[in-house]
């Protein structure tokens, strides 16, 4: 199993993280904290010494800025493959050359355990045809999934239509799902459980917070 | 109508925008406190800001002399907030940008936006200062020009954002925001001709239209994220 970085989290996926050779799809609006989940998915990861990349359409910069305001500090980095800031440069428009820089760096890491993080699934699905990307994906996940890799993607809510998630949510072996809901008066973060592998589905909400000190995931009781 | 029954229906009329006004403070607040990335909660904060000075300004009267002074003081306020309000839209929108791109040059011409914004205000201020001057005419004129320009470029610079994003969240927030800003802009100018010509029955029509700009501002501020409603477990 591979901590998701968060310990409520993973005392939530049954006390150790997401399960081992697995594809994680998280999906939610722009500025919830599905980014900061990867961030401290990718941190945990560092810290056990496993090899870690984060592949992202934004410059790393960007990204740094974004782990320090949820108290990640920034000693220990992954590997880049982003916009601009790092040695392999990430091109949308060319999604060949995304699977194939991906799919290299975590060969080339073989004999360590891999995490792999990357936000380019919402756009590539709005840059390509879905049956395309469906392929491309499964193919991608798939090879990645031949070594011991747990590989953490986000997609934006909003950005694409349902029925293309949904689609999506398919060749994932874990689905969690984070968004605001109006509760009386009051509008709360939540966070769901859709489906993950080798767990019994999980129902209910739960509420999340993200401070400087870590994220917090408890029971919804309203 | 009798003169109570208008100035009753003027009060409630009023008090109803202030409410939908302030329901839209709150909802921003808590969106905003909701939201982990700094730039969503920056432009949530923000809206909020905008709707206390707009429910100000929907209860601050302009009878006396101070009252008046008061209102052109938040007049001032919600231009700048607007602006910043705005700005803090189109980082969010190059934020969800995939190529992060800066539409209509915005980050590079802010900065000298911003400075003309104050110094046009400053005219504007001594030429009401100084109300006896043959310049004031000429300053309120150069003012308003001022705006009219940035607030052309600020709305340009908005639509662009929303032909150009994938995100139907924030084409719906655009919309309404769209909406909400046509039905300020609709009531501010409105207000003085009318009262003008029919004086009680203008400042009820204008407060109408003060409704529809809450309204759409409420709207705007539930557009900020998308927000589900929690299915009932089987």
């Amino acid at each position: 199993m591979a901590s998701t970085g968060v310990p409520s989290l993973d005392n939530l996926l049954g006390s150790d993280g997401y399960p081992d050779k697995s594809a994680i799809l998280v999906v939610g609006a722009p500025g919830i904290g599905k980014e900061a989940l990867g961030y401290w998915f990718v941190r945990s990861g560092l810290i056990q010494g496993d090899y870690c990349l984060y592949a992202t359409h934004r410059p790393v910069t960007d990204v740094l800025r974004d782990m320090k305001g949820v108290g990640i500090t920034t000693e220990r980095v992954p590997e880049w493959i982003a916009s601009s800031g790092s040695p392999l440069k990430l091109d949308l428009r060319d999604s060949v050359s995304i699977s194939f820089n991906i799919k290299e760096a975590v060969h080339r890491n073989q004999n360590r355990r891999v995490r792999v993080a990357t936000d380019v699934l919402s756009p590539l699905l709005v840059l390509n045809p879905l049956e395309s990307m469906y392929n491309y994906w499964s193919q991608l996940l798939s090879d990645i999934k031949q070594q011991d890799a747990v590989i953490f993607a986000l997609a934006e809510e909003g950005m694409n239509p349902p029925n293309v998630l949904t689609t999506m949510e398919q060749i994932f072996d874990g689905v969690i799902e984070m968004r605001l809901y109006e509760q009386g008066l009051s509008i709360t973060p939540l966070f769901r459980v859709k489906k993950m592998l080798g767990l019994p589905p999980l129902h209910g909400y739960f509420r999340f917070s993200v401070s400087s000190t870590g994220m917090e995931v408890v029971p919804n009781v309203h | 109508m009798s003169i109570d029954i208008v100035n009753l229906l003027e009060t409630l009329v009023g008090l109803a925008a202030t409410l939908i006004a302030l329901l839209a403070v709150y909802r921003s607040l808590t969106i905003g406190k909701s939201l982990v990335s700094r730039v969503y909660r920056t432009r949530a904060y923000w809206l909020a800001v905008l709707m206390i000075i707009f429910a100000a300004f929907s209860l601050v009267p302009t009878t006396s002399t101070i009252e008046s002074d008061i209102s052109d003081i938040l007049f001032f306020m919600f231009l700048f907030a607007l602006l910043i309000f705005i700005d803090s839209n189109v980082t969010v929108g190059r934020e969800i940008d995939f190529f992060h791109k800066d539409v209509l040059h915005w980050h590079a011409l802010r900065i000298p936006l911003f400075a003309v914004i104050v110094a046009g205000t400053a005219v504007a201020i001594v030429a009401i200062i100084d109300s006896t001057a043959s310049t004031t005419g000429i300053g309120i004129v150069v003012y308003f020009a001022i705006l009219g320009i940035v607030f052309t470029y600020s709305g340009a610079t908005m639509l662009a954002i929303a032909r150009r994003t994938h995100d139907r969240t924030m084409k719906i927030f655009v919309k309404m925001l769209g909406f909400a800003i046509i039905s300020y802009v609709l009531f501010l100018t409105l207000f003085i001709p009318l009262d003008a010509i029919y004086p009680s029955l203008g400042d009820v029509v204008t407060s109408f239209i003060a409704i529809a700009a809450a309204y759409f501002f409420y709207r705007a501020a539930m557009s900020l994220s998308p927000i589900g409603h929690i299915e009932k477990e089987i």
